[in-house]
């Protein structure tokens, strides 16, 4: 995590893109059916930070929303800016990938706090299907 | 691995002097086997094939309540998830953990608790988490021992490492279970 | 509130057969078999015998729960056998090592009538040597880290019928706890009588930290069936702090109280049977 750097060029009115996976789907009437459980929103299991996509990076390599979710239909896309993960003491930087420019990540302790923030200020880019 | 509450505490014999000593002949029987309260009990299982391909079996004696059975067959369900299961990488479920949730709920909850919604995490855990009531509760295993509980409403945010003691656990859940 | 600052009992004789101390952490799961068995050769010098057991269950203390659930559930992963609770024995049968994967203990047990207790500390320095070379072990073999969540002193006696007491009816000429003060002049004298009781152990800020587990049980020696009362003392709690320490800590706690109601619960006659020596004789 010491080798990332807030990268300013990442407006904080920038979208960066989630995948959810089904299991992560939690039922809440409370908050128009479907909330995301804010287990979605965790470093790497070997702790390398989250990873996320730019949107705008997506939309410039004239893909879409359903492009971020080729190979995993049953999942769902949420967004959050990267203003709010600013505002939970997280850093966002590029990061991308042979074969994915729009790779980037969300660095910085995630607590239990935090992810939850991430969770409740996150909507459907592309919401779960049949639910 | 049995899930016991209350065990006695020296019920097992780990003790090299054991084998000097013989309980008295005659002592007095702790259950009266002609009481009704011991009737046969139904017993439920249900069986799990893990990503490593072992089994796993979850059985259910006695009257458990309507949150368990739903509970306890969605944490199998996870279990079988393969590595990778949320395409960044994450960890299957650990057996241990899911073993350290039923533990915890059969500990905690009451009769009429509503069933968590079970989520697991990329490191292996598993999440239960309540949405309802006014009230945001959500307790993650970290080992098979230890939990992370986090407890929001109108008037109350805070988050604890969970090892022994449970009083405050316990109040959320009584929370809950009244405004549920 | 528990006076620790009397001083500390002391008996030149004591009933005790055995003291067990033990350290429960995180399942191991790379600490399988083979492990065991390469872990046997760091001390076999010393304990060149070997069983093997069933694994024991995972023992907690916890608090803040009340009443026991209605039903039971079991949890069993089948087509994997479980890994045993080896032994490691030395050659006269007075001192053990227990290992499985989330346990390790050490127990000192006394076996002809020449053993003598050879005191806590003793016992303490074993263990906690003993324990450092599990740890380096599992470094050096990768087999993962020590992370302790439960510790347990037991101390075992054995109460012969003789001085005091004959009968297992007579559990109040042993225990101060147990005193046959019928309302009326009904029952005889019981035809045996046995205990069980436990207290919170605090930490220093008041909190629950452990248990401490009295079970008294009456029983008759093998060979000759003497009568006698099995008295265990279990102190088992989480670490009183991080890594060893926090398990030493406990462990120096759990006997001190195990000790100091060993003292509270035995009659004064018991006292002068067993030799009792401190300041308080």
């Amino acid at each position: 995590m010491d080798d990332y750097t807030d990268d300013p060029t990442i407006l904080n009115d920038a979208d960066l893109w989630r995948r959810i996976p089904p299991y992560h789907f939690v039922s809440d009437p409370t908050a128009g059916g479907i909330r995301i459980s804010s287990a979605a929103f965790e470093d790497h299991p070997n702790g390398t930070p989250m990873s996320v996509l730019l949107a705008d990076v997506v939309a410039e390599t004239e893909r879409g929303p359903q492009d971020a979710l080729a190979g995993h239909e049953s999942f769902g896309l949420a967004a959050f800016t990267a203003g709010l993960a600013r505002s939970c003491e997280q850093g966002v930087a590029r990061e991308p990938l042979a074969d994915e420019p729009a790779h980037a990540v969300v660095f910085g302790r995630k607590t239990k706090s935090v992810s939850r923030k991430l969770a409740k200020g996150s909507r459907w880019v592309v919401p779960p299907a049949n639910r | 691995m049995s899930v016991v509450s209350c065990p006695h505490p020296l019920l097992a014999r780990e003790r090299i002097t054991d084998a000097d000593w013989e309980a008295v002949a005659g002592s007095t029987a702790p259950r009266a086997k002609a009481a009704l309260t011991e009737e046969h009990q139904p017993i439920r299982e249900w069986e799990y094939l893990l990503h490593d391909g072992s089994k796993l079996v979850i059985g259910v004696e006695g009257d458990p309540p309507d949150w368990a059975v739903p509970t306890f067959r969605r944490l199998g369900e996870l279990l079988e998830l393969a590595p990778n299961w949320d395409s960044y990488g994450a960890c299957p479920i650990n057996p241990d953990h899911a073993r350290a949730a039923i533990e915890l709920l059969m500990l905690v909850m009451q009769d009429d608790t509503p069933a968590p919604t079970v989520v697991p995490t990329n490191r292996g855990g598993v999440q239960l988490e309540w949405h309802t009531g006014g009230i945001d509760l959500e307790i993650e295993t970290l080992s098979s021992h230890r939990f992370l509980v986090s407890f929001e409403d109108s008037a109350t945010e805070r988050e604890w490492e969970l090892t022994s003691d449970f009083t405050p656990l316990v109040e959320c859940i009584g929370k809950l279970s009244r405004r549920a | 509130m528990s006076d620790m600052q009397s001083p500390f009992p002391d008996f030149t004789d004591p009933p005790v057969v055995e003291v067990v101390l033990g350290v429960q952490y995180e399942p191991l799961p790379a600490l399988r078999t083979p492990q065991i068995g390469l872990l046997w050769s760091e001390f076999r010098e010393h304990f060149p015998k070997l069983e093997e057991h069933a694994p024991l269950d995972p023992m907690m203390e916890r608090f803040g729960i009340a009443g026991t659930p209605r039903a039971n559930v079991r949890f069993e992963m089948m087509q994997k056998p479980p890994v045993p609770r080896c032994w490691f024995l030395n050659e006269a049968g007075t001192e053990l090592i227990q290992v499985q994967q989330d346990r390790f203990v050490h127990n000192w047990r006394k076996v002809g009538e020449g053993d003598e207790y050879p005191r806590y500390d003793h016992v303490r320095g074993t263990f906690e040597q003993e324990l450092a070379i599990f740890e380096r072990f599992l470094q050096k073999e990768g087999v993962g880290t020590l992370v302790p969540n439960q510790c347990e002193v037991t101390y075992v006696n054995h109460i012969d019928a003789g001085d005091g007491w004959s009968r297992h009816g007579e559990l109040g000429n042993v225990l101060t706890l147990f005193a046959p003060k019928y309302s009326n002049a009904f029952l005889p004298e019981p035809e045996e009588a046995r205990l069980t009781c436990r207290y919170v152990i605090p930490d220093e800020k008041g909190n629950p930290l452990g248990r401490l587990h009295i079970l008294v049980d009456p029983a008759c020696r093998r060979g000759d069936d003497r009568p006698m009362f099995l008295m265990n003392l279990v102190a088992r709690g989480r670490p009183d702090g991080d890594g060893v320490d926090g398990v030493l800590r406990f462990l120096d706690l759990g006997r001190e109280w195990v000790v100091r109601a060993f003292a509270a619960v035995t009659t004064p006659q018991m006292h002068k049977t067993w030799g009792r020596c401190d300041e308080r004789c």
